[in-house]
């Protein structure tokens, strides 16, 4: 049942498709009629345009023609004289031009000709001043040539005579030479020789000279060692001498006193005045004996100092000749030494400039000798030191002894007064000091002392 | 002008009288001086020079009285009386400088006299006016210059006062008639009566015209053309002409060839800047059959193949000459062609100009082909020429093989650098080879023991 009713709608539905297909072709075809009938339309109306323009355009063309003609010709007109104008106006910039171009063309064609001209002219100009430059050039090579020419002869000239010149310079100077040499050698020898010899002696010299030095040395030394002791066995004695006067000066305070006591004794006692009195005179005899006892012994010490004084005096003058004499002998040897340093230098400054390796050995061995003499040298320096020593000490000396013998005046002066004031005042013996010599130098100071106070002590008496 | 007191120093001790004595005495000649009173013959000199167009005494002198009379001598006396009598010396000088700012006497083979005696002609000339000025003024001068005029360079020539034109024109048609004689100065009086002359150099042109310019001014009339021809063919002696610029036309040219022709002595012709075209050109191939020319300058013509083709087989007959120019026309290459076959047979000519010509390649292979062969061409000038690369290639082939060129121009020529290069290098070694040889020419006149530079 079902298909039946299927079968049903499908009939149903092809009469419907049908009927809409039938009606859709209708519609298509009222479309197409409707569609042809439009063009028509169009072209009908299109046709009437064309009719209606063609139409209008005759009517227009008819009335215009006139107006349009008299324009054409006005415009020819004017067309013909503008193209008139510019052809005259052409042929005006032609024949400018052509005016112009041949200007241009003589312009140029002057400038050409002008240029060429300078151009010949600054060749000329040229050449000349080329040929102007090779002649001085060759002017200057040819004199350069010639004076290189002239200074080459002069040159070998000059060679040549130099050459000569040296060749008789040389062989004077070869000869000069040789003599030279062999005087220098003569002289070398001769003065070696010498040199040697008073080397020798010199040392000789010296050393005799050092060895009476020393000995004198020795002796003055011994002789100064014994002064001394002399010396201070005098200075004993004066201290001893000192002491016996301050004795004696006690002993005659004391005895002033006892006299006093022996006057008062004998102002009060006249009883025993006189044994009094030679008690007192033969105290005063003692007295006198011991004074003179003590005179004696001064006097005798006095003179034996003065012996002494004189011989010293005598010592030191031999002392001080022969250390002059030493001292002479020194200097000469100094002096020779100095000499012969200065040979020394000569030879070696000779030997330096002739022969070194000869002289070589000549130097060591006046080196050698130059040590002794140094050491003769070092030794006479000692010796002039001492010398100056010894003379300085001299001088000291003399001056002592002048001192003292002033001293020894006064002395004897005031002894001879004070023999006569002895007598009553002065019963004592004055201790005269023996002066002293020969002693040290140091004590020279503390010298004085002694001397000075035994003034002192006169002058108090 | 001196001044000097009369009296010695010595004289200022005498006092107020002195003062009174003394006076100033202004001389104006400087030679002039109270102290030293002129001798006899000083005085006499000096009557001599105050009197000498009336009383010329020069010859009867010692040549110290010459001297100073030409020192001395006035230099504007006339020639009739100074040319003859004085020879050259100070006092043509004097004479040139009074006159001219600048002299340079070495143009002149250093010779005052023939200076002044040049400059004057020329003066004159120059300023001859047709008509107006006499010609009697020039021919009293040559007596005076004929010994020594050996050149005129006159640098223009006057035309002929313009008249009025009058509007009747029956007197136009008598003015016609009546016309000047002569468009320019004639030289025909003139040219037979200087016996010594050598070198004429004309142009047809004025100077300072001003706003009075015309082109006639500048051009040579037939007239002028006839006077001139017949004037050179009299002038025996002439060895240069030179007529440039003056607007030579075939015509004229012609005319001038036909004058010139066998004439004995002309060695060098230039008609240089001018008109000349293609029958000017074939008359003066005429001219080089027919006479001695050495130099020939047809710079700036008008010469173009036919012209140049009749120059080329004068040409390759010819043995005289030395020196063709030929810039600045329109030879292009059948005429550049023409020519170098034309030296192919020729071997006397040494320089050689075709500079500016229109001519290319092909005329540079024909004349490569003429350096190889020929051994005397020295100086060939392509310059401002098109030459192109096959020139170029041409040439430098050429060069390569031994020639004789010591001078080659290819400036402007469009020629690779590296082609021009080589030939500058082959050109100068020719020169160097050239001036070895001159040396070696020159060394056994020298003394062996001077040294050679």
């Amino acid at each position: 049942m079902a298909k039946k009713a299927k079968k049903g709608a499908k009939t149903e539905e092809e009469t419907l498709l049908f009927l809409q297909q039938k009606a859709e072709a209708e519609e298509r075809m009222l479309v197409q009629s409707l569609k042809d009938k439009l063009q028509t339309e169009n072209t009908n109306s299109a046709v009437n345009l064309l009719h209606l323009n063609e139409g209008w355009r005759s009517i227009l063309r008819q009335n215009r023609e006139a107006q349009v003609h008299k324009h054409v010709n006005v415009l020819s007109e004017t067309s013909q004289t503008q193209l008139d104008g510019l052809d005259h106006v052409i042929t005006c910039l032609e024949r400018d031009l052509r005016e112009a171009e041949r200007q241009s063309a003589q312009v140029r064609r002057l400038h050409l000709q002008h240029i060429e001209r300078l151009w010949a002219q600054q060749e000329k100009r040229l050449t000349v001043l080329q040929q102007h430059w090779e002649k001085n050039l060759q002017h200057l090579s040819a004199g350069l040539h010639t004076e290189r020419k002239q200074m080459l002869d002069l040159s070998r000239q000059q060679r040549a005579d130099l050459e000569d010149a040296k060749f008789t310079v040389e062989q004077q100077h070869k000869e000069v030479m040789d003599e030279i040499q062999r005087l220098y050698s003569q002289s070398t020898a001769s003065l070696q020789s010498d040199h040697e010899h008073r080397m020798n002696a010199l040392v000789r010299e010296g050393e005799m000279a050092m060895t009476d030095r020393t000995r004198h040395h020795q002796e003055g030394l011994h002789l100064h060692r014994r002064e001394g002791k002399e010396l201070d066995e005098l200075v004993v004695k004066n201290q001893e001498y000192v002491r016996m006067r301050d004795k004696s000066m006690e002993n005659i305070k004391e005895l002033q006193d006892k006299v006093f006591q022996f006057r008062v004794k004998q102002n009060s006692g006249k009883a025993g005045q006189e044994t009094m009195e030679q008690d007192l005179t033969a105290a005063t005899g003692d007295v006198n004996q011991k004074s003179r006892k003590l005179r004696d012994q001064q006097t005798r010490d006095r003179a034996g100092s003065r012996r002494r004084i004189v011989n010293l005096t005598a010592q030191f003058h031999d002392a001080t000749r022969r250390l002059q004499a030493v001292v002479a002998k020194g200097e000469r040897i100094l002096r020779v030494a100095e000499m012969c340093r200065k040979q020394e230098n000569v030879f070696t400054t000779s030997a330096e400039d002739d022969q070194r390796s000869v002289t070589e050995e000549e130097a060591a061995e006046e080196a050698c000798e130059f040590a002794d003499i140094r050491q003769a040298t070092r030794r006479f320096n000692g010796a002039l030191l001492q010398r100056a020593a010894l003379t300085r000490r001299r001088e000291e000396l003399s001056r002592d002894n002048r001192q003292l013998r002033l001293l020894l005046r006064q002395r004897l002066e005031a002894m001879a007064a004070s023999d006569h004031a002895l007598a009553l005042d002065r019963p004592l013996p004055t201790v005269h000091r023996a002066p002293t010599a020969a002693a040290p130098p140091l004590e020279s100071d503390r010298r004085h002392g002694p001397v000075e106070a035994a003034l002192v002590v006169t002058h108090a008496l | 002008m001196t001044s000097k007191s009369p009296c010695p120093p010595e004289s200022n001790l005498r006092g107020p009288d002195a003062c009174r004595n003394m006076r100033r005495i202004i001389a104006e000649d400087p030679l002039w001086s109270l102290a030293i009173v002129p001798s006899l013959s000083d005085l006499c000199l000096q009557s001599i020079v105050g009197h000498f167009e009336g009383n010329p005494i020069f010859e009867q002198l010692t040549p110290v009285q010459k001297d100073f009379i030409q020192e001395s001598l006035s230099p504007s006396l006339p020639l009739s009386v100074t040319a003859n009598l004085i020879g050259d010396g100070v006092y043509w000088r004097r004479c040139c400088e009074q006159r001219w700012d600048l002299c340079d006497v070495s143009n002149y083979g250093h010779s005052w006299k023939r200076m002044f005696l040049e400059r004057r002609l020329q003066g004159i000339i120059e300023l001859f006016m047709p008509d107006v000025t006499d010609p009697k003024t020039v021919l009293e001068m040559v007596p005076h210059c004929r010994n020594h005029v050996k050149r005129l360079d006159i640098s223009q020539l006057l035309p002929p006062l313009k008249e009025e034109v009058e509007y009747g024109s029956e007197l136009t048609i008598d003015n016609e008639y009546d016309g000047v004689s002569m468009d320019h100065f004639d030289f025909g009086i003139l040219l037979d009566k200087l016996t010594g002359l050598e070198e004429l150099h004309l142009v047809y042109r004025v100077q300072q015209c001003g706003l009075n310019f015309e082109w006639k001014m500048f051009e040579m009339t037939a007239r002028d053309c006839e006077s001139l021809a017949k004037a050179l063919k009299s002038c025996k002696t002439l060895k240069l002409l030179r007529l440039h610029q003056s607007h030579i036309e075939d015509i004229k040219c012609r005319m001038l060839v036909k004058h010139l022709l066998d004439h004995p002595s002309l060695r060098e012709l230039d008609f240089s800047h001018n008109l000349i075209g293609d029958r000017g050109a074939r008359a003066i191939g005429k001219l080089l059959t027919r006479s001695k020319l050495k130099t020939l300058n047809l710079c700036d013509n008008n010469i173009t193949d036919p012209g140049a083709k009749a120059i080329a087989h004068a040409l390759s007959k010819n043995s005289t000459l030395l020196s063709l120019n030929l810039r600045l026309n329109r030879l292009r290459d059948e005429g550049g062609q023409a020519l170098g076959e034309a030296l192919l047979s020729n071997n006397t000519l040494r320089h050689l100009h075709l500079g500016g010509n229109e001519v290319t390649g092909p005329t540079a292979i024909a004349l490569s082909k003429v350096l190889v062969q020929n051994s005397t061409l020295k100086s060939i000038n392509l310059s401002c020429n098109n030459l192109g690369e096959d020139g170029g290639k041409a040439l430098e082939e050429a060069m390569s093989h031994k020639t004789s060129i010591t001078e080659c121009d290819l400036r402007l020529t469009e020629v690779d650098e590296q082609i021009v290069s080589f030939i500058n290098q082959m050109v100068w070694a020719n020169q160097s080879l050239e001036r070895k040889q001159q040396a070696q020419d020159k060394k056994p006149s020298v003394d062996p023991s001077s040294p050679s530079s």
